[in-house]
C-alpha cells in the first residue's frame, strides 16, 4: 500500500527507517486539518486508552523553494519545506496554503502537506489509520478530494465532523462518573469559529444531525477581509497583504471595549515611506461583525432546542476555533444573549488548547472504531 | 419449532435452493454492513442466515466438518469480492468527481453535495454507532448518486450452486 509519494517526499526514506516497533503494530492518528493550523495526535494500537505519543501543532503551509535560491540557505537544502519552518524561511519561499475554507484547495500541496504529517509519525512501515476531522459542512467533493490527499499516505481513513469530534474530546471519560462533573455533551451549544467557516451545533447527549448545526463560510478569513477592506478604504497605498492583516488581528483582535484592547499598529511603507498607522478601529469592526454573525447563528440554534431543555443549555455555551480567542469574545456573546432576553446565559471560551480538542476526539474515535469503519486507501 | 407445527419454505427447500439462499443473504449482509446499514445486518446474521445454514447442513449430505469449511470458503469470497465492489466505486466515484472537477467553472455539479452528517439521533457514547450512521449518511448520498455498491460489486458466478433439476432424492426430501 506505499506509494511513489511516501517514497520521494520522505527524506532518503527515513520515516521508514525510523520505525523501531515491529511492522504488525498499527498507529493511531487523530487529525485536526485545519485551514490555518494542523493538529495531529498518535498512539500505537496497544497503547492504553489515554496515551498520547505525540502531539504536535503545525501551521498549515507548504513552502516551495525559490528556483534561484543559494546553497544552505534553507535547511537541508530542501526543495519543499512545511509548517513553522516553511513560515520561518518564508522569505526564499513560494508559500502554499493547501486548504481554503476548511477543504482542500491545493491538493498537489495537500499530499505533501500529509506526507509530512505521517513522516513526523516516524512509523515506518507501520500501518496508520488516521480519523480526520472535517467541516461538518464539506460536501462530497470536498471529502472525495481530502481522500485523495491521504490516499497512499495513511492505509486507512474515517472522516467525521468536527463537531462531534470537539464534543468527544472535551468530554472527560475518566470524570463521567463523578456527580459534580458537569458532562460537556448532555446539553451543551458549541461554537467553532474557524479560518474559514464558523460552526454552530446542539449537543444534547447525542452527536448533531443536520438540524441540530448550522454552518456559516463567515470567520477568520472573512475578518480579515473585513479588515483590509477598511484599512485599504483609509490607506489606499499602505500595500498590506492578508497574511500581515491576519498577524495584526491575531495581536490586537478585541471586541466590547475598544478602551481595553491594545492599540492596533501596523508598520507599512507608503509611498516609499515607513509609517504607524493605528487600524484599531478597522480591527475591532471586523471582529464586531463575526461577533454579530456568530450571535445570531446561536440564537436560531437555541430557537430550535427542545424548550425544556433551553435552561440548562444556556448555562453550557462553549466557544472554540481561533476566533474565539478574540479579546472579550465570550463576555460579548454572553452579553448579547443577555440583552436579548436569554435567562442567565453562561459562555464558557475552551482557550489556547482549543485546537487539541478534535485531535484529541479523532484519536479516541480511531481507538472505538471497528474494522469495518474504516476505509481502505487503494495505494 | 415443535414437530406439529407446519414446515417453513426453508426446512423444505432442497440443499441447491438453500445454498443459492446462503450466498445471496451472505452478500447482502457484507453489502449493508459496507453501506453501514448495521440495523438492517443484524436480523440477517441473527436469524435469516443461521436459518438457512441450519437447513442447507442438515441436507447437503456433508460431513459437518466439510460444511464448516465450505461456508467459511463462502464467507471469505464474498466478503473479497463485496470489498473489490467497493474499491472499484471508490474509483469511479473518483474518476466522476475528477471529470465533474474539470467542467468550466460556473458548471452545475450534478450530484447533490450532501453535507456530512447524521440521519438519525446516536448517544454521544456510542462512537461505533456513531460511524455506523456516518457510514449510511455517506453511502445513501454518494452511492446512489453515483454508482451503489451493489452495482459495483460481482459475485463469482461458480459461488452459486447450478440450477440443475433436484436430483431424485433431494426431490423426495423435499
Ligand atoms: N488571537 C486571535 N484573535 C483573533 N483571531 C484569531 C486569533 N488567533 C487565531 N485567530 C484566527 O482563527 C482562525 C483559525 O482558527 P482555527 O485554528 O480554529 O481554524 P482552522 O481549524 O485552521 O480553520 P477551519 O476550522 O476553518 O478549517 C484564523 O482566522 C486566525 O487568524
Amino acid at each position: 500500500m506505499k506509494t511513489a509519494i511516501n517514497k520521494s517526499a520522505s527524506k532518503g526514506g527515513s520515516a521508514r527507517e525510523e520505525g523501531r516497533s515491529s511492522a504488525t503494530e498499527t498507529i493511531y492518528v487523530g487529525l485536526d486539518w485545519g485551514t490555518n493550523t494542523s493538529c495531529l495526535m498518535s498512539a500505537a494500537q496497544a497503547s492504553a486508552e489515554t496515551t498520547v505519543s505525540l502531539q504536535e501543532k503545525i501551521p498549515t503551509v507548504v513552502g516551495y523553494a525559490a528556483e534561484n535560491v543559494l546553497n544552505r540557505v534553507l535547511p537541508g537544502d530542501a526543495k519543499v519545506l512545511f509548517g513553522q519552518e516553511a513560515l520561518a524561511h518564508k522569505l526564499y519561499l513560494s508559500i502554499v496554503r493547501p486548504l481554503q475554507g476548511g477543504v482542500i484547495h491545493d491538493l498537489p500541496s495537500a499530499r505533501l502537506f500529509a506526507q509530512h504529517l505521517r513522516d513526523r509519525l516516524k512509523a515506518g512501515d507501520r500501518e496508520v489509520r488516521a480519523v480526520i476531522g472535517m467541516p461538518a459542512s464539506s460536501d462530497l467533493a470536498a471529502r472525495e478530494n481530502a481522500r485523495k490527499a491521504v490516499q497512499g499516505v495513511f492505509d486507512k481513513i474515517i472522516f467525521v465532523p468536527e463537531p462531534f469530534l470537539a464534543a468527544l474530546g472535551y468530554r472527560d471519560d475518566a470524570r463521567v462518573s463523578e456527580g459534580k462533573y458537569q458532562d460537556p455533551v448532555a446539553n451543551s451549544l458549541y461554537i467553532d469559529i474557524g479560518a474559514g467557516s464558523t460552526d454552530v451545533c446542539l449537543v444534547q447527549g447525542h452527536y448533531p444531525t443536520a438540524d441540530d448545526q448550522l454552518s456559516e463560510p463567515f470567520a477568520g478569513d472573512a475578518v480579515d477581509q473585513i479588515i483590509l477592506d477598511g484599512i485599504l478604504a483609509a490607506y489606499p497605498d499602505c500595500g498590506l497583504t492578508p497574511a500581515r492583516v491576519r498577524d495584526i488581528k491575531e495581536q490586537h483582535s478585541f471586541v466590547l471595549a475598544k478602551d481595553a484592547a491594545t492599540p492596533a499598529v501596523a508598520t507599512v511603507m507608503v509611498g516609499g515611506k515607513v509609517k504607524k498607522l493605528d487600524v484599531t478601529d478597522q480591527v475591532g469592526a471586523g471582529c464586531e461583525a463575526l461577533l454579530q454573525k456568530v450571535f445570531e447563528m446561536t440564537r436560531e440554534l437555541i430557537a430550535r432546542a427542545d424548550a425544556d431543555s433551553v435552561s440548562e443549555l444556556l448555562q453550557n455555551i462553549i466557544v472554540t476555533g481561533g476566533g474565539s480567542l478574540i479579546k472579550g469574545f465570550g463576555v460579548a456573546l454572553q452579553t448579547k444573549l443577555l440583552e436579548e432576553g436569554f435567562e442567565n446565559p453562561r459562555v464558557r471560551v475552551l482557550g489556547e488548547n482549543y485546537k487539541d480538542y478534535v485531535a484529541r476526539g479523532a484519536l479516541k474515535a480511531a481507538r472505538q472504531a471497528k474494522d469495518r469503519h474504516w476505509q481502505n486507501l487503494l495505494g | 419449532m415443535s414437530s406439529t407445527t407446519t414446515p417453513s419454505p426453508v426446512q423444505t427447500a432442497n440443499p441447491r435452493y438453500l445454498w443459492n439462499e446462503i450466498v445471496r443473504w451472505t452478500f447482502e449482509a457484507c453489502i449493508l454492513r459496507k453501506e453501514g446499514r448495521e440495523a438492517k445486518v443484524a436480523p440477517l446474521l441473527q436469524e435469516r442466515l443461521p436459518e438457512l445454514i441450519r437447513a442447507w447442513s442438515s441436507r447437503c449430505g456433508l460431513p459437518a466438518a466439510a460444511c464448516r469449511e465450505q461456508l467459511t470458503s463462502l464467507f471469505s469470497r464474498v466478503q473479497e469480492s463485496v470489498e473489490l465492489g467497493f474499491m472499484q466505486q471508490r474509483m469511479i466515484v473518483n474518476e466522476v468527481c475528477a471529470r465533474l472537477g474539470e467542467q468550466p467553472k460556473g458548471a452545475r455539479w450534478p450530484i447533490p453535495a450532501q453535507a456530512l452528517g447524521l440521519r438519525r439521533e446516536v448517544a454521544i457514547d456510542n462512537v461505533s454507532d456513531m460511524l455506523d450512521a456516518l457510514g449510511e449518511a455517506e453511502f445513501e448520498s454518494m452511492g446512489e448518486a453515483i454508482l451503489p455498491v451493489r452495482r459495483a460489486t460481482q459475485l463469482p458466478r461458480e459461488l452459486f450452486a447450478p440450477e440443475a433439476e433436484p436430483s431424485a432424492a433431494e426431490a423426495a426430501l423435499a
